[in-house]
């Protein structure tokens, strides 16, 4: 008995101290960028993090000594940059970081990644697009209005009307394209007047837009399950806004992220697996251009410089996404670790 | 370096109680544990400390059981269920702050694991499987008993990793009996709760009604605890602003009423009634915009019983009713209401043997749920049967027990769970207990209906639970009570349901993970009546590693990771001291790293907090006055359970309490 309850007592005495050596905290290591990185030799990664956990991050790869660093904005700033990195545009030497839960657009040197201001008052903002030095537009899913902000003072100026979770936009001559996710239409707003002017039929849940190498425009759309609407690709000319030609995906397709490529003759999506399609294709590829069985692909991006496709697995979005390189002709080249949910790729 | 010291005198303490023990001859009648948990003083001065009859209580052999007692009950009366388990049992409670969503997490296991089961039926709502224990007020329920493993055999889906029961007692003396509360905390909270029972032979009354309302704008540090693998920079609290929650506010309406009548010494009719309305503002997580959201809860729960009862056998019959409404809103969404009913019947039947006992059951129920995300009317039918046989040996001193159900759910059977516990008493101090069961949860209704995202296909999660304890309790010199538990537990479970975000961001539930919890507990209770004097420490301690055993995708690193949100040590030591109805009671909780991403490579940092009270019970003939002032967070922890949702800094909370 007496043996039992000293054996009993020493187990207890252990096992505090077991618990103790068990809760180690993980080693920790930063590796902060030189002051001599420059955006001229790498690309930036947008990685949104979760929503409300306020861990989005901006990691920049350095292609020249071929190094990743992680959070560089908060690493230089030493303040947290947010909730959810929605997206990044550099325009007028100046990056543009879109944080959509916190209604805020971070604005940071894209060479020092130096912050120089804040613009505040969005109610959810996804996409920015510099139109001018004076002004850029800012796309939103809860606003039902696309932001003006002023480039001078940093402050929303004013807004335009546009119903619906609008979200990439792109600008064409002084007509700015704009998808809405909550739509059947694109919309057409003048950038000169600030006005919403026109809309094409495109087809429920355009979300994505770019540009080919003969200046017509790919937009791509999600369709509604629910409304058995299929997604679709479409071709559009925007000078004449007739829609050259239209593919259909299969009504429980989940396409999205459409990409060109540099040269702007491939367009690139993710729909389970990585797609890849010639811009004068007749057809929908049947067969994806890489296989990702098992990942979850949720971003695309290009290594301009290395000429490498960029593709963001983020498993199961609560742990580090893996950035997987690939050659033109799809061939897995490396992968390395980026932050939580590698939403967003940006190469100067 | 304070949780190091405390952990010193724990050590010293039992070393002395160990020397104790080895010289002295155990001449002191085993005591319940209960009532170990009280100071005689308090014992005394308070009303007496009942154990709350659990729904199956003789059938639960093996199982560990906590209790909460009348004297913690007492100093929580203004509390949810939020802050008196996280403070008091080794739950760990995933709290949102003050008065925000509060989800219990046991032995590694996530919220759908843990019911809460009042008078024995399941609470855990139909539509996403959960119980929000900040919306069950403390005041009304006179008994919670946390009971550790799995009791799915007996309790059905979602009792995986444990549970928690809560009971209405009522005083047995004929005549009016109740108690009047009143209480203020810090940021313009207040509470007022009124309790009456009367009795006679035949009849059993009682009505309780609690009310609270609350700005609730409560301090904080606004700063970010999130650690990563990849930064090296220290978080400076001292340097963040102190700022105060916004829409937070909340009230609650509780009104809970209980009707007995025995015609006859064999006949029980049973009629009661919770009825319940929260409304609260959710306040946004740190730095974000304000996006005014609000949720009102109600709920209607009704359920009668009638007991038949002759000689060694006993009837027992109830039907639940219970109806949970729930109104979100917020600026960008607009409003989402959804609503589920449920129809639960139970007959069982007892038979008790000169050598053992036999319980069979039959459970029927039907679950209803609306919400503008499914597409239609969500519906489930239920049927079970269960029994459990149990056996005793050794002049009683061995128990064992066997329980099996077999439940349909729709028409289709979903595999046996068995369960088998036991407990050896080694002698009048010693006692060894063990359990192996088998536990399963069913995919809730968001999981099967959610528009676009319910997954039909899913398989129920499923697993196994082992645990073993031992427990020793002795008095030494006639005045010092030691009671202590330790035990081992392994849990794994298969097909767990997690919802995972496609590439539009969509979350869809897949039965992929497979979860290993194992862990160790250490529970222990010394009081000391000195005199007038009485002096009582406690301490409960955990060791929990739940890791995920399964790869979701290609060269996953959440591989034999701990799993997110789930400690891997609490501790909570208590002691204070009681004199002529004084009492001073000093708790310190610390509570360790929690991981939030899978890979385990950002977490938050471990936290500590400390609380102090200080009550005078002033009893007259059959009346008790008990005035409590509190301090909680004593030493202003900046600390949060989750990312970015702040817990308030220092604050205060006084009660006057009147039983009559």
């Amino acid at each position: 008995m007496r043996l039992l309850i000293n054996i009993s007592y020493i187990t207890f005495a252990l096992f505090l101290l077991a618990s103790e050596a068990c809760d180690k905290i993980p080693a920790r290591t930063a590796n902060t960028p030189d002051a001599g990185d420059s955006l001229s030799s790498g690309y930036f990664i947008c990685n949104e993090g979760n929503f409300q956990w306020g861990n989005a991050t901006l990691s920049f790869f350095n292609i020249k000594k071929n190094v990743l660093y992680e959070d560089v904005y908060k690493t230089i700033n030493k303040k947290p940059l947010g909730d959810i990195l929605q997206s990044i545009s550099i325009f007028n030497n100046t990056a543009y970081l879109v944080l959509n839960n916190s209604g805020k657009i971070e604005i940071m040197s894209p060479k020092t990644f130096e912050g120089r201001g804040t613009v505040t008052g969005f109610r959810s903002p996804r996409f920015f697009l510099g139109i001018n030095e004076n002004k850029a537009y800012v796309s939103d899913l809860y606003d039902n209005h696309i932001a003006i902000v002023d480039l001078q003072q940093n402050k929303i100026k004013n807004k335009i009307p546009c119903y619906g979770w609008t979200e990439e936009m792109l600008l064409f001559g002084s007509w700015v394209f704009v998808t809405n996710k909550y739509s059947r239409y694109l919309y057409i707003i003048n950038a000169i007047s600030d006005q919403l002017t026109d809309s094409v039929f495109v087809g429920y849940g355009s979300g994505s837009i770019t540009r080919d190498a003969q200046n017509n425009l790919w937009i791509l759309t999600s369709g509604n399950i629910l409304l058995s609407i299929k997604p679709q690709l479409h071709r559009l000319n925007p000078l004449t806004l007739r829609i050259i030609s239209s593919f259909n995906f299969a009504t429980d397709a989940k396409p999205l992220k459409l990409i060109t490529d540099p040269s702007g003759t491939h367009l690139y999506w993710i729909n389970g697996q990585i797609y890849k399609m010639k811009v004068d294709a007749l057809t929908l590829p049947v067969s994806p251009w890489v296989q990702t069985t098992n990942r979850n692909i949720y971003a695309l991006g290009f290594d301009k410089i290395k000429n490498e496709i960029l593709a963001a697995d983020a498993k199961d979005f609560v742990q580090q996404s893996e950035i997987l390189r690939y050659d033109s002709s799809g061939n897995l080249l490396g992968s390395y670790a980026a932050g939580i949910n590698a939403t967003y790729f940006l190469t100067k | 370096m304070l949780k190091r010291f405390a952990e010193c005198i724990l050590l010293l303490v039992l070393y002395g109680v160990n020397t104790l023990t080895a010289n002295m001859r155990i001449n002191a009648a085993p005591q319940d544990p209960v009532s170990l948990i009280n100071p005689p003083d308090s014992i005394k001065t308070l009303p007496a400390v009942i154990v709350p009859a659990i729904r199956y209580t003789s059938f639960l052999t093996g199982s560990k059981l906590e209790f909460i007692n009348q004297q913690l009950l007492d100093q929580n009366n203004q509390n949810s269920l939020a802050q008196l388990l996280s403070d008091h049992s080794q739950l760990f409670v995933k709290s949102y702050g003050p008065s925000n969503l509060a989800s219990p997490g046991f032995r590694g296991s996530n919220a759908n694991h843990t019911p809460v089961l009042w008078n024995g039926f399941n609470l855990q709502s139909a539509m996403n499987g959960q119980v929000d224990l900040s919306l069950f007020p403390a005041f009304l329920s006179e008994g919670i008993a946390i009971q550790y493993g799995s009791p799915a055999a007996l309790f059905g889906s979602g009792a995986m990793g444990g549970a928690i029961h809560l009971q209405s007692i009522s005083p047995q003396q004929n005549g009016l009996k109740g108690e009047i509360l009143t209480g203020m905390s810090s940021y313009q909270s207040y509470s007022n709760g009124i309790k009456l029972f009367y009795r006679t032979d035949k009849w059993q009354l009682s009505q309780k009604i609690f009310t609270q309302q609350a700005g609730n704008q409560f301090a904080y540090k606004n700063i970010s605890l999130l650690q990563n693998s990849n930064s090296t920079d220290f978080i400076k609290i001292n340097e963040a602003p102190t700022e105060h929650a916004v829409n937070a506010g909340f009230q609650t309406l509780a009104w809970m009423q209980e009707y007995t009548f025995n015609p006859t010494l064999k006949h029980t009719f049973i009629l009661r009634s919770w009825i319940q309305k929260n409304e609260r503002g959710l306040p946004p997580a740190l730095n974000l915009n304000d996006l005014q959201a609000h949720q009102t809860d109600k709920v209607i729960r009704i359920n009668g019983e009638y007991k038949y009862i002759k000689a060694a056998y006993e009837l027992n019959f109830r039907h639940g009713f219970f109806d949970d409404y729930l109104r979100y809103s917020d600026k960008n969404i607009g409003e989402a209401i959804s609503r589920s009913q449920s129809n639960i019947t139970y007959l069982d039947q007892f038979y008790k043997f000169s050598c053992g006992q036999i319980q069979v059951s039959l459970m029927n129920q039907y679950n209803v749920a609306t919400n503008a995300s499914y597409n239609g009317l969500a519906q489930q039918h239920r049927f079970a049967i269960f029994a459990s046989f149990k056996i005793f040996r050794l002049n009683q001193k061995f128990q064992q027990q066997l329980s099996l159900r077999q439940e349909w759910v729709d028409g289709n059977p979903i595999p046996v769970m068995p369960s088998y516990g036991f407990q050896l008493d080694l002698n009048r101090c010693l006692a060894i207990s063990g359990n192996v069961s088998r536990s399963y949860r069913l995919p809730t209704f968001n999981d099967l209906y959610w528009a676009v995202s319910g997954n039909p296909t899913l398989l129920p999660e499923a697993g196994w639970n082992e645990e073993l304890s031992i427990k020793y309790k002795t008095v030494i010199a006639k005045t010092i009570r030691v009671y202590t538990t330790f035990t081992g537990y392994n849990k794994n479970i298969h097909n767990w349901i997690i919802w995972v975000p496609d590439q539009n961001g969509n979350a869809r539930p897949q039965n992929i993970t497979q979860v290993w919890s194992r862990g160790l507990e250490a529970d222990w209770k010394i009081s000391n009546l000195a005199g007038k004097w009485t002096l009582f420490a406690s301490g409960l301690h955990d060791l929990t590693i739940a890791t995920n055993q399964e790869e979701k995708s290609v060269s996953d690193s959440s591989l034999y990771k701990q799993l997110i949100y789930t400690p891997r040590i609490k501790h909570i030591l208590s002691a204070g001291i009681n004199y002529k109805g004084y009492t001073l009671t000093y708790s310190h909780h610390y509570t360790g790293v929690r991981f939030v991403s899978t890979d385990n490579k950002s977490w938050l940092l471990p936290y500590q907090t400390a609380k102090i009270s200080l009550s005078k019970s002033i009893q007259v003939k059959k009346t008790n006055l008990l005035i409590q002032a509190q301090v909680n967070n004593l030493f202003n922890e900046t600390y949060q359970a989750i990312v970015n949702r702040p817990m308030p800094l220092r604050n205060y909370q006084l009660s006057i309490n009147f039983k009559f």
